[in-house]
């Protein structure tokens, strides 16, 4: 061929060649060419789409802020905050920003696809929508007849907004195994506030006096307005307090950075309380008032002294003391900060719920710069009656864990007990935007449970590893290209938000109601009724009593009833919990044979030449789902090991190096980063690298994956994936 | 000179084959349309016996839609245009070159910049000038050439020689090696007689 491109193609040859053999042979005369095109006749008409700013939401991570997308012939050319949207102080970050490369990427999917080769050999082809779907229904209900419909599992993303779309169509065809993003995130939190307050409040960051964060790293794993609002704080009185083994971001904005030995927060938090209640600086008619168990609280910290605790979390006895008579005459605008990713430790319920009780004592619950609780914008809900199916059993993982979510399940355990086929077998896996194989600990186990998967759907915007490993590919519509539902997201000042499309969908991608619909339409008539709305419908439907709230998100992208919290308007009323008070000491627990009070267990002593392997979150990254993109990989094409210069000497490893990470289920590979940002007993690499699907093309080969390395362990009360319990080696590559 | 209806068919021929592939495409290609543009080409085509629709369609997919890989040869323009992205501000353009000679994009979820819609293009505008010889009006036919020659140099061939240096570095299966080198080949060509025409 090189000699073709290398000369000039010789014309000469095209005139010995008769046109009237050439128009018959080379393509056939019948052939339709003009596919794509048609005259129009009309030059006069623009060419170019419209130009627009179209209010939507963030689509990016978590947070949802406002956006407004700037069209330009018919092109997105620009996102900009919302100016009127308060939950991010009219902000829009780095990632937000990168939104547009999300919709133009050529590696984003484009066409249903239909795996033909081995599964996760990479083989697939383009089908129709039609074609695909019906192979996804066949196989549904192939599963459901050979093993019941809990043998097909559902696990969703969150904050599409059509979630909720996909987790209906779980509940409908009849599978009670959903599993959600929680207890790889934030259920020993939900679990270990809950059980104290009723509910997970929101620390009061703007209004606080007084800090304290652990692990919780703001500045880089950013939460709106959290993270804006920590920098502020009133006059010079604000003081942020911070504990992480590693010296991040947040770390070099707080007032004081405390290295802590990992897995020994509650510790420190409990050595606190000690102090508090020791030298009485709490209030006693407020306690006495307001919640139960106080009495009991006391001679149980009597022994976790700031003395006990210094040799356990290697901090200071006197900076314990100091930092628990600061935080106790800051209050109550005080704050203990539980953070949002709590999936650290197998004992971390306990631990949340010391966080909990060290701020009910202080007195801070709902009032300016406390502990305030959440409260929504009411929309009327889509009801539907899910057919009844009679010979389903109960969830796989039910009766695992003390409080197991009934919708959002455990992961870890869902993991194990699909691989063992304990109690029945699952072999269907329908997925919707949760990149399994990136965020579930032990990838080699996740591989191994779908491997004996009969059928895996995935539905995505990109070819994630959990996509690649899947029999049908379904693309969805991206977040600028989507009308979504109307949600609330609650808070001390709650917000209604929804998305416009700000341009069509581009190539064949969908989004998920219509797949859903179509889905439904397949798997029977009585699961189609449940979807019988269009998505304006739907939306009406939600604002039928308010319809102020669709007025406003077209004219202001958002909509809200107040600008500051309401509070104190829980204060003198019953609390959901089950004495109605703030629970300091839980029946609750109690009753199910748990601690009642948080008691303290030392994490595993880590043998020499091991390391305590942490791992966390960048500013320019969320989770699994970014790190592709062009200009966000830009900032950050790989990551990276750290280990601190004294470790680094003792095992003879340097700077740059490339290193083998291992750990009992896995071995990764990437480049040493020797820094002193890091205690030396651990080690911490960023997570969303190491990616299986060489369909992300920028990242493909780039850095490890902590996925890889993590050993399955959870914590027994709430399912939460333990993150941090992990000891490796480190080897030269 | 090469016949006005060879030039249009060699559009038409790799226009098809860089849509996705079906039995039409997989019959053309068993039949003597390959032999006959290999002869063209100064460069035979590879063997087609073996050749199955499925591998057709899983290349396809592999080189241009989703793969093990990621996408290696993207066929839009703008990728190579525009900093990667699909989209761009080239994009905008190839829509405004279709316009301009009275053509919208109809029945086509590819954008615009689309390769095969490009080449469908270019296939369009040779029957303009040809039917403007038949119908001795100078004019059309002259302003039909100027439109492939202006389409060739800012929109197509500035990203072709990158896209067909893309396939020739992957693991795209002999078909589609022979035929981007080829089309480059031929698009080259054609640029180079219209800059002495116009």
């Amino acid at each position: 061929m090189s000699r073709l491109i290398d000369k000039k193609l010789s014309r000469r040859r095209f005139i010995g060649l008769s046109s009237c053999t050439l128009a018959t042979a080379v393509v056939g005369s019948q052939v339709k060419v003009l596919r794509a095109l048609a005259t129009s006749g009309d030059i006069s008409a623009p060419v170019a789409g419209k130009d627009d700013s179209i209010f939507t939401t963030c689509g990016m991570c978590v947070n949802k802020c406002g956006v407004i997308a700037r069209v330009r012939d018919g092109v997105i050319r620009k996102l900009d905050p919302n100016p009127h949207f308060i939950k991010s102080r009219a902000m829009l970050c780095a990632r937000g920003n990168a939104g547009v490369k999300v919709v133009y990427d050529p590696d984003r999917l484009k066409y249903p696809l239909i795996r033909t080769g081995a599964r996760g050999e990479g083989k697939f082809r383009k089908a129709t929508w039609a074609e695909a779907l019906d192979l996804v229904a066949k196989n549904l209900n192939t599963i459901a007849d050979k093993y019941t419909r809990a043998g097909v599992m559902f696990a969703s993303t969150e904050g599409t907004y059509q979630d909720h779309f996909f987790n209906q169509l779980a509940e409908c065809f009849g599978s009670p195994n959903t599993v959600r993003h929680p207890t790889l995130c934030l259920s020993s939190n939900i679990q270990g506030f809950s059980a104290t307050f009723g509910t997970n409040p929101t620390p009061d960051v703007l209004n606080a006096d007084y800090i304290i964060m652990s692990g919780a790293n703001r500045s880089e794993a950013l939460i709106t307005p959290d993270s804006i609002d920590m920098l502020k704080g009133d006059g010079g009185r604000r003081k942020v307090i911070y504990l992480d083994p590693r010296f991040t971001k947040t770390a070099a904005k707080a007032d004081k950075w405390f290295p802590i030995k990992a897995g020994t927060d509650m510790a420190f938090i409990l050595a606190m309380i000690n102090v508090i209640v020791s030298e009485g600086l709490y209030d006693k008619t407020y306690l006495q008032n307001n919640t139960v168990g106080f009495d009991k609280l006391l001679p149980h910290v009597a022994s976790y002294t700031p003395e006990w605790a210094q040799d356990e979390c290697e901090i200071a006895a006197d900076d314990i003391r100091k930092v628990a008579r600061e935080f106790a005459e800051a209050a109550p605008k005080a704050v203990y900060y539980q953070g949002r990713r709590s999936s650290f430790a197998s004992n971390d319920t306990q631990m949340r719920r010391a966080m909990a009780i060290l701020n009910a004592i202080v007195g801070n619950w709902d009032v300016k710069g406390g502990m305030l609780p959440n409260a929504g914008i009411k929309l009327t809900p889509h009801d539907y009656l899910a057919p009844w199916y009679d010979d389903v059993p109960e969830r796989i993982d039910a009766g695992s864990v003390a409080f197991l979510s009934e919708k959002d399940g455990s992961w870890p355990v869902v993991q194990e007990r699909v691989l063992a086929a304990d109690p029945y077998p699952v072999k269907g896996m329908m997925i919707y935007k949760q990149n399994v194989l990136s965020s579930v600990p032990d990838r080699a186990k996740t591989l191994k449970m779908m491997d004996q998967m009969d059928f895996i759907c995935c539905i995505d915007i990109t070819m994630s590893d959990a996509a690649w490993y899947s029999d049908v590919v379904l693309p969805e519509a991206t977040y600028l290209e989507r009308q979504d539902p109307i949600e609330s997201l609650g808070g001390p000042v709650p917000v209604a938000v929804f998305r416009q499309p700000a341009i069509e969908a581009q190539f064949e991608s969908k989004p998920c109601l219509w797949i859903m619909q179509e889905l439904a339409t397949r798997l029977g008539e009585e699961i189609a009724e449940t979807f019988d709305f269009t998505m304006d419908e739907y939306i009406h439907h939600q604002v039928k009593n308010n319809p102020q709230i669709l007025t406003d998100l077209k004219e202001k992208g958002v909509y809200f009833e107040r600008t500051e919290p309401n509070y104190g308007s829980t204060l003198g009323k019953r609390l959901k919990t089950v004495s109605g008070k703030i629970e300091i000491y839980s029946q609750r627990y109690a009753d199910k044979g748990l601690d009642p009070l948080p008691v303290y267990i030392s994490p595993t002593k880590i043998p020499a030449g091991k390391y305590r392997l942490i791992v966390g979150r960048h500013a320019f990254f969320t989770h699994g789902t970014t790190a592709n993109n062009a200009y966000l990989h830009e900032i950050m094409p790989e990551n990276t090991l750290w280990l601190h210069s004294a470790a680094a000497a003792q095992a003879g490893l340097t700077h740059g190096q490339t290193v083998k990470v291992r750990s009992s289920v896995g071995e990764e590979t990437l480049n040493l980063e020797v820094t002193d940002k890091i205690r030396p007993d651990c080690v911490y690499m960023a997570h969303g690298f190491g990616v299986l699907s060489k369909g992300l093309s920028n990242i493909y080969g780039k850095g490890g994956c902590d996925a890889a390395l993590i050993e399955t362990k959870y914590c027994p009360i709430s399912g939460n994936a333990a993150m941090h319990e992990t000891l490796v080696e480190v080897v030269p590559a | 000179m090469l016949h006005i209806s060879q030039r249009q068919r060699l559009y038409a021929f790799f226009s098809q084959l860089f849509t996705y592939p079906d039995a039409e495409l997989l019959t053309v290609l068993q039949g003597e349309s390959p032999a006959e543009v290999g002869v063209l080409l100064g460069v035979a085509p590879p063997a087609s016996a073996g050749l199955s629709l499925v591998a057709l369609q899983e290349a396809y997919t592999g080189l241009f839609i989703s793969r093990h890989g990621g996408v290696p040869a993207p066929p839009y323009g703008s990728v190579y245009l525009d900093d990667g992205v699909l989209m761009g501000a080239s994009t905008l353009k190839v829509t405004e070159a279709y316009h301009a000679a009275g053509l919208v994009i109809d029945g086509s979820s590819e954008p615009a910049d689309f390769l095969a819609t490009e080449l469908e293009f270019l296939y369009f505008l040779v029957g303009r000038e040809e039917e403007g010889f038949r119908g001795r009006d100078v004019a059309a036919a002259r302003l039909a050439t100027s439109r492939q020659h202006d389409f060739l140099v800012n929109s197509l061939l500035p990203w072709l020689e990158p896209f067909a240096d893309r396939i020739a570095s992957s693991d795209a299966p002999p078909i589609y090696r022979w035929a981007a080198a080829g089309l480059l080949a031929f698009c080259r060509d054609e640029q180079s007689w219209l800059a002495r025409l116009n």
